[in-house]
């Protein structure tokens, strides 16, 4: 947290270095490549970071957690391909999603379009966050992603289900059929 | 006209349900808890000490 990484991990670098650091650590993840994630993903995601970064454990400055949650009601969110993580968490994801916050990457908005991040935020009346020490790290390094894709599968899946019982019910109700398959007596040693 | 959706954020309550309500919203109202704040202002506080003390702290 206070050094480098690698050959550096001993090395303590100055609270300049550090706000570098974190800069870089943001610049040099970015890489996200084919279609854009849908905007109901990338909102997900960044709400569940938001989220988690409210219970504190990441150590980030209160400025992120407000520009996040700035950026979600004002509807904006990051532009990040569909495919990118490697390594520790969604890591490529993560730092996409940070780019367009410090200005540097591609937000869209309400009407789809996608823009330079400095120019959406200049429209919506923001200025990119400025990142400290650390905060690059915990903008890139978490599984937010995965969480937020997961949740929206399950809710998709239920959703489905419950269409599949709605269904199942109006056809039944249709057609008459002997419903002694759904007797309870039957479903509890057939299930 | 779309109905805003509110939350207050807090780190520990928000449902998967609230997040899709949330996450699919072109008009939401989302706002920080006040005890997540102090959170964070306690936590960031704990970062700063650490930094200014100098001491190598890898990946805390």
């Amino acid at each position: 947290m206070t050094t480098g990484l690698g050959a550096r991990v001993l090395e303590i670098l100055s609270w300049h270095e550090l706000t570098a650091f974190s800069y870089q650590t943001v610049r040099g993840r970015a890489h996200t490549i084919g279609e854009p994630m849908t905007k109901h993903q990338v909102r997900a995601a960044m709400i569940v970071r938001l989220n988690t970064l409210l219970l504190g454990a990441a150590g980030t400055s209160l400025g992120v957690a407000d520009f996040i949650a700035v950026c979600l009601n004002k509807n904006i969110y990051s532009i990040i391909g569909e495919t990118g993580p490697i390594g520790a968490g969604d890591l490529c994801w993560g730092a996409a999603m940070a780019m367009a916050f410090i200005g540097e990457g591609e937000f869209s908005d309400q009407s789809g379009d996608r823009q330079h991040a400095a120019d959406m935020l200049a429209e919506a009346g923001l200025k990119a966050l400025i990142l400290g020490p650390k905060d690059g790290f915990a903008l890139a390094s978490h599984a937010s992603f995965a969480a937020a894709h997961s949740a929206i599968s399950v809710h998709r899946a239920t959703s489905l289900l419950n269409s599949i019982q709605c269904a199942t019910a109006l056809t039944m109700e249709a057609f008459r059929p002997n419903p002694s398959p759904l007797d309870e007596y039957a479903q509890s040693i057939a299930p | 006209m779309t109905k805003t959706i509110r939350a207050t954020l807090d780190g520990q309550s928000l449902t998967r349900n609230r997040l899709m309500d949330l996450a699919q919203s072109d008009d939401c109202e989302i706002h920080i808890s006040q005890a997540s704040r102090q959170r964070l202002t306690e936590s960031r506080a704990i970062v700063e000490d650490m930094l200014a003390a100098g001491t190598p702290v890898y990946m805390v």
